[in-house]
């Protein structure tokens, strides 16, 4: 074989290697439309005429987001992916941060429990729990929602970082003689409220003594899912966990807890604050590197 | 000869249970027409084909009048074509030059070891491909992207390592069948060895080169899991090669889970875009084949012989092999080098028991879960698979319009998408089944996709039983049923077995069917079939996804890759063995 052969790949490989590396972009990371961190998101962050989720006169919905947002299902994929790119900017829930990143602060004010619950911070949600209205819910099913209703749920809310205060309920839960018969309870919805469910769904059962995985079972595929599975309950042992409010007669709902939205960067970017004009330059691309933006270092 | 009674039953029978075969596809296609009909009625053909804006408004529902999110797929299908072009002509390429390696320049001593290769690589899971696309992929490519790597280079590169084995498989069998004449003609001539190969057989298996491209065209376009991992799902054109882009099977996966009334509809509409996809991909390999049968007799082409082109394909070819074992040592490498150590720090991942609120990761439930799956969906597909095939290679007649359908059906069944099985499954087997996921839904759902499978590889193992065996139980006065029965299909049980393991692997490397329709998060046992499942490939994808349990997800996905070997290690052993008993 002739060795003039390799010349061209070899070259080609050579030309490739000695390119510069394009100058790099904020990487935008968002979640995928339909789910409910994005649309608290979309629905906050705005620049004061127009958020990133939006109406036009005619009605039709308009999205804002970046062209070249990069869109990941789960807040997890956004956590790992901001966790490994120095340019990365992305949302999610307070709950689901560790220490791999960094949260900044919005118009100046850090997501705590006071902040949201003050309002100052502005970007928060509601976690809602709803189950069908036109079917009664077993006992079982009963006696839990009262358990979510009661002041032994800030406990949990406090170990998976979601915020409650005695205005969401503040009734106390005792126990009934025994654990209330009824069939296995369907826990259907929102991913981000899995690490307050299954805390609350292990304290609950701890009241009893009984096994928590003989008392539920979870299948977590997104708010939607989690409401349309209530409103085809017809064993009333169905309930919903939402990420975002719910308007639908059907269902009898309840706010279980409060959560805020951390914004999120690499823990090496200098940024310590962004209000949510900046905030919405950036994420509807019209802002792309992070040293067009005027940073507030204090 | 006297018609026995048993060879008429027979015979019904077995025609009966194969027209499961077309029963299937026309539900597949019925059920997805039908249930995206009220879409097409709220929002028009045209503005969904057409339309630029991917907008949708989870509060559309079809009693409003005014619809108020935008559902336009046309950048969706602009970058699944693109993607899979570019698949195409990075892995199609690859593909063909490593099947000329294989056939034509592959030393003996290492062939069965690039066989082996071959195998690994069709049988590793797309989620594995995806995960390896994160992990390993991504960060090298973002050196030379504005963003972090993600866009259509990554998935181009990711595509076309998958529709590798295809081209693969295929082509080399195309390669095999040129008459070896063809070849010793061209030595007889004065050529030599590559001469003959690129200017005499590799332009008669012409035909074979596109039928292997256009099935490989249409694994690409299928493929789901991967590419929502590395492709950045922007609703938008490919704008480069490091931009983020979105395919219309990963806008059906993303979304569901959220989807509103009309925006559902949006996505069973875009299931039927995909089936429509692969149907012209099928018609085009069919008139492709049917073409080539016509055209055998034409001499291959020695004219336009150029020495450099000659040397650049030697060099491909070589080139090729090279780069193949390096993919599949790198896929392995990574992460068998990244999970295995997880696995010894952490061996309760793989026995430990789930607990309610405990951020542990046990996977036992998810192989529980997988063997339940693989139990359930082997038992409808391998009997009907089957009872398929000894239809069609023992009674059928070869013209008739019903065999014909039923071949058609096959076909199709093999090329839809994975994600519009789960569609399937989950608009028809989940509401029948309590309305929620359920490990019997899932078993379902895939158990039709195993159907092409164990039909196609019985059908060659009956084909190879040779007639002396029929004809030598005729003489002795048995009738067709019992002749089937009793000596054919034991004669064809490695081919059947080997049907098996292949499906067996199908069910362990599918995820998008189980998404919708078995259930995606890790939780606690499954009690029965009714309970709701993670299979072990959605475990991971579940896990790769997150990013809080990124060293778990090595495991998981180590844990799948050992299964795969050992599935592919017990298949060639019980092939081989099988095969050496019939012989004596």
């Amino acid at each position: 074989m002739n060795t003039k052969f390799f010349v061209l790949p070899v070259a080609f490989v050579f030309l490739f290697s000695a390119c510069s590396p394009p100058k790099k972009e904020i990487t935008v990371l968002i979640r995928e439309p339909g789910s409910g961190t994005r649309e608290v998101f979309d629905r906050t962050v705005g620049d004061g005429t127009s958020f990133l989720e939006d109406y036009r006169e005619d009605g039709k919905k308009i999205d804002r987001n970046s062209v070249y947002a990069i869109v990941q299902t789960k807040g997890g994929s956004i956590l790992s992916s901001v966790a490994a790119d120095p340019q990365a900017i992305g949302y999610l829930s307070l709950g689901a941060l560790n220490p791999s990143v960094k949260a900044i602060r919005v118009n100046g004010v850090y997501p705590a429990a006071e902040s949201v619950l003050n309002g100052t911070y502005s970007l928060r949600r509601p976690f809602v729990i709803c189950t069908a209205r036109d079917v009664r819910p077993t006992s079982l099913c009963a006696d839990f929602l009262r358990y979510l209703q009661s002041i032994r749920m800030i406990e949990h809310t406090q170990t998976s970082d979601c915020i409650r205060n005695a205005s969401l309920g503040d009734s106390e839960f005792s126990p009934l003689d025994e654990l209330p018969k009824g069939e296995v309870l369907l826990l259907r919805g929102s991913t981000s409220l899995e690490k307050l469910i299954t805390a609350a769904a292990a304290g609950y059962a701890a009241c009893y003594g009984a096994d928590a995985a003989r008392i539920f079972e979870i299948q977590l595929e997104g708010s939607s899912s989690g409401i349309k599975a209530a409103l085809n309950d017809r064993t009333g042992r169905t309930i919903a966990l939402s990420s975002a409010e719910v308007q639908n007669d059907r269902l009898n709902c309840f706010t279980v807890a409060y959560d805020a939205l951390a914004v999120i960067v690499h823990p090496t970017n200098p940024i310590q604050t962004l209000t949510t004009t900046q905030l919405y330059a950036v994420f509807s691309g019209q802002i792309k590197h992070f040293d067009e933006l005027e940073i507030d270092e204090s | 000869m006297k018609k026995l009674a048993s060879d008429r039953i027979g015979k019904r029978v077995f025609f009966g249970v194969s027209l499961f075969s077309i029963v299937a596809i026309v539900a597949i296609f019925g059920f997805l027409i039908g249930s995206s009909l009220p879409f097409f009625r709220k929002v028009g053909i045209s503005d969904f084909l057409l339309g630029t804006v991917w907008s949708p408004d989870r509060y559309d529902t079809y009693q409003s009048t005014f619809v108020s999110g935008s559902y336009g797929i046309f950048p969706m299908l602009v970058g699944t074509l693109l993607s899979g072009t570019a698949a195409l002509l990075f892995g199609g390429t690859l593909g063909c030059f490593f099947a000329i390696f294989l056939v034509f320049f592959c030393p003996k001593p290492i062939k069965r070891f690039c066989n082996t290769l071959v195998l690994l690589l069709a049988g590793i899971p797309s989620v594995v491909y995806g995960f390896f696309g994160i992990s390993f992929l991504l960060p090298r490519l973002s050196r030379l992207s504005p963003t972090n790597g993600s866009g259509l280079l990554a998935t181009a590169l990711v595509l076309g390592t998958m529709l590798l084995p295809t081209v693969v498989a295929l082509y080399r069998t195309a390669l095999e069948a040129v008459p070896k004449s063809y070849y010793t003609g061209a030595i007889g001539l004065g050529a030599t060895h590559a001469q003959a190969v690129f200017c005499t057989v590799v332009p008669t298996a012409r035909s074979g080169k596109r039928n292997a491209l256009i099935l490989g065209l249409g694994r690409a376009l299928g493929e789901t899991m991967a590419v929502i991992l590395v492709a950045g799902n922007a609703p938008t054109y490919p704008k480069g090669l490091f931009r983020s882009f979105r395919v219309l099977t990963a806008n059906i996966a993303m979304e569901m889970s959220y989807a509103g009334d009309v925006q559902e509809g949006a996505l069973i509409a875009t299931g039927c875009v995909l089936l429509a996809l692969i149907f012209f991909v099928n018609l085009l390999s069919d008139v492709q084949t049917s073409g080539k049968k016509r055209n055998e007799k034409r001499r291959a082409n020695g004219l336009g012989y150029s020495r450099f082109l000659l040397g650049i394909k030697m060099t491909l070819t070589a080139l090729s092999a090279g780069f193949a074992a390096v993919i599949l040592v790198t896929i392995f490498g990574f992460l068998l080098t990244k999970g295995i150590p997880v696995l010894i720090e952490q061996p309760s991942l793989i026995y430990g028991s789930f607990r309610f609120g405990s951020d542990r990761i046990t996977l036992l439930p998810s192989l529980v879960t997988t063997l339940m799956t693989v139990i359930l969906s082997l038992v409808i597909a391998v009997p009907i698979g089957v009872m398929t095939a000894v239809y069609l290679c023992e009674y059928a007649s070869k013209r008739s319009v019903t065999v014909r359908l039923i071949e058609s059906a096959i076909g199709l069944l093999n090329g839809v998408p994975s994600i519009v099985y789960g569609l399937f499954g989950m608009i028809v087997f989940v509401p029948i089944f309590g309305g929620s996921a359920s490990i019997l839904s899932g078993s379902l759902t895939v158990s039709i996709l195993l159907l092409p499978t164990v039909t196609r590889a019985t059908e060659e193992s009956l084909s190879a039983v040779e007639s002396g065996q029929r004809e030598g139980s005729y003489a002795l006065g048995a009738g067709q049923t019992r002749t089937v029965l009793k000596i054919v299909l034991p004669a064809a049980l490695p081919g059947i077995l080997s049907a098996i393991f292949l499906s067996i692997g199908r069910v362990l490397c599918e995820s998008a069917p189980f998404l919708y329709t078995m259930g995606s998060v890790l939780g606690a046992m499954p009690r029965g079939y009714l309970d709701s499942g993670t299979t072990l490939a959605a475990a991971l994808y579940q896990l790769a996804g997150e990013g809080w349990h990124i060293r778990e997800a090595y495991a998981a996905a180590v844990v799948l890759i050992a299964l795969v070997l050992l599935l592919n290690l017990f298949t060639g052993k019980i092939a081989a063995k099988l095969q050496k008993n019939n012989h004596t």
